[in-house]
């Protein structure tokens, strides 16, 4: 793999967010927020007739994008910020690019911009994250 | 009643009960296919868990969270930021024990979403078995208010 200031991370795409998978999540995390899992819940407060991805998920997309690029251990830090909603149905794109390659303890690691988008080009998540990268990147 | 600036600001400094959280194999599949990912190799366990499972861990349920913050319905809060720091990958099967509590609290105005409190938290998860620091972890969820 190659990592240098400017080299953009290969992006992670899901087509179609599942309102199944929100359920499970909920139960998961025990999240009682009705509008992760009742679409009149989501009507009746005004916020469309979409179920709304949780935001942890939504993250999860970011941090699949990272592994599958630097490795399954590889993730160091994440710091990110939610600027909007995914809705069931949405695709969705994870994307990110390097910014800095420096040493640390325990060896080379990559900062980099990471982002999250809707299909229709809205941002959901918009942050920065630390990487180790693997011997020889 | 309307939740008073002075009233949330006295919540920095709480600490939750604490307590430990074992990542169980089925809830990490479970977990994977949510987030859209096939399990991690080598018994790594998926970083998603940095979200849940210091909260659970600490003994605060997300309903417990929103008790403490006095948020005036379930849908009233929205995820703001979070910050991980990991130290060790996460792994199927190991326990950690979750230290933390509320570290910061700003009342804001917001042109889209009004007036709300910024609580900010943050917990540390440590290995049970060694003690050794795992990740540190810090949550800020916007608490919107009517008033």
């Amino acid at each position: 793999m190659e990592a240098g200031v400017g080299t953009p991370i290969p992006e992670w795409r899901l087509d179609g967010v599942s309102p199944e998978k929100m359920k499970v999540f909920a139960a998961i995390a025990r999240d009682p927020n009705p509008i992760h899992w009742d679409r009149r819940e989501v009507a009746a407060r005004g916020l469309g007739e979409h179920l709304i991805n949780q935001g942890p998920v939504n993250l999860g997309y970011v941090i699949n994008m990272l592994l599958a690029w630097a490795g399954p251990a590889s993730l160091c830090d994440l710091a990110v910020r939610f600027t909007s909603n995914v809705f069931d149905g949405d695709s969705v794109v994870a994307g990110g690019v390097v910014t800095a390659v420096r040493e640390r303890e325990g060896g080379r690691v990559a900062d980099c911009d990471v982002w999250l988008d809707r299909g229709d080009g809205t941002r959901a998540i918009a942050g920065t994250a630390t990487v180790a990268l693997p011997p020889g990147a | 009643m309307a939740v008073t600036q002075e009233e949330m600001q006295a919540l920095v400094g709480y600490r939750f009960p604490g307590g430990e959280f074992t990542i169980e194999r089925w809830e990490n599949v479970l977990l994977c296919d949510v987030v859209g990912s096939e399990p991690l190799p080598d018994g790594l366990a998926h970083p998603a868990y940095l979200f849940h499972a210091p909260l659970a861990g600490a003994g605060m349920r997300i309903a417990d969270m929103f008790e403490l913050f006095r948020a005036e319905s379930d849908e009233a809060v929205r995820a703001g930021e979070y910050r991980w720091e990991i130290h060790r990958p996460l792994r199927v099967g190991a326990t950690y024990r979750m230290s933390g509590g509320v570290v910061g609290m700003e009342r804001k105005e917001s042109r889209k979403l009004g007036l709300m409190d910024v609580a900010t938290f943050a917990i540390d998860a440590y290995d049970a078995e060694d003690g050794g620091l795992v990740a540190s972890t810090t949550g800020t969820w916007l608490v919107l208010r009517s008033s």
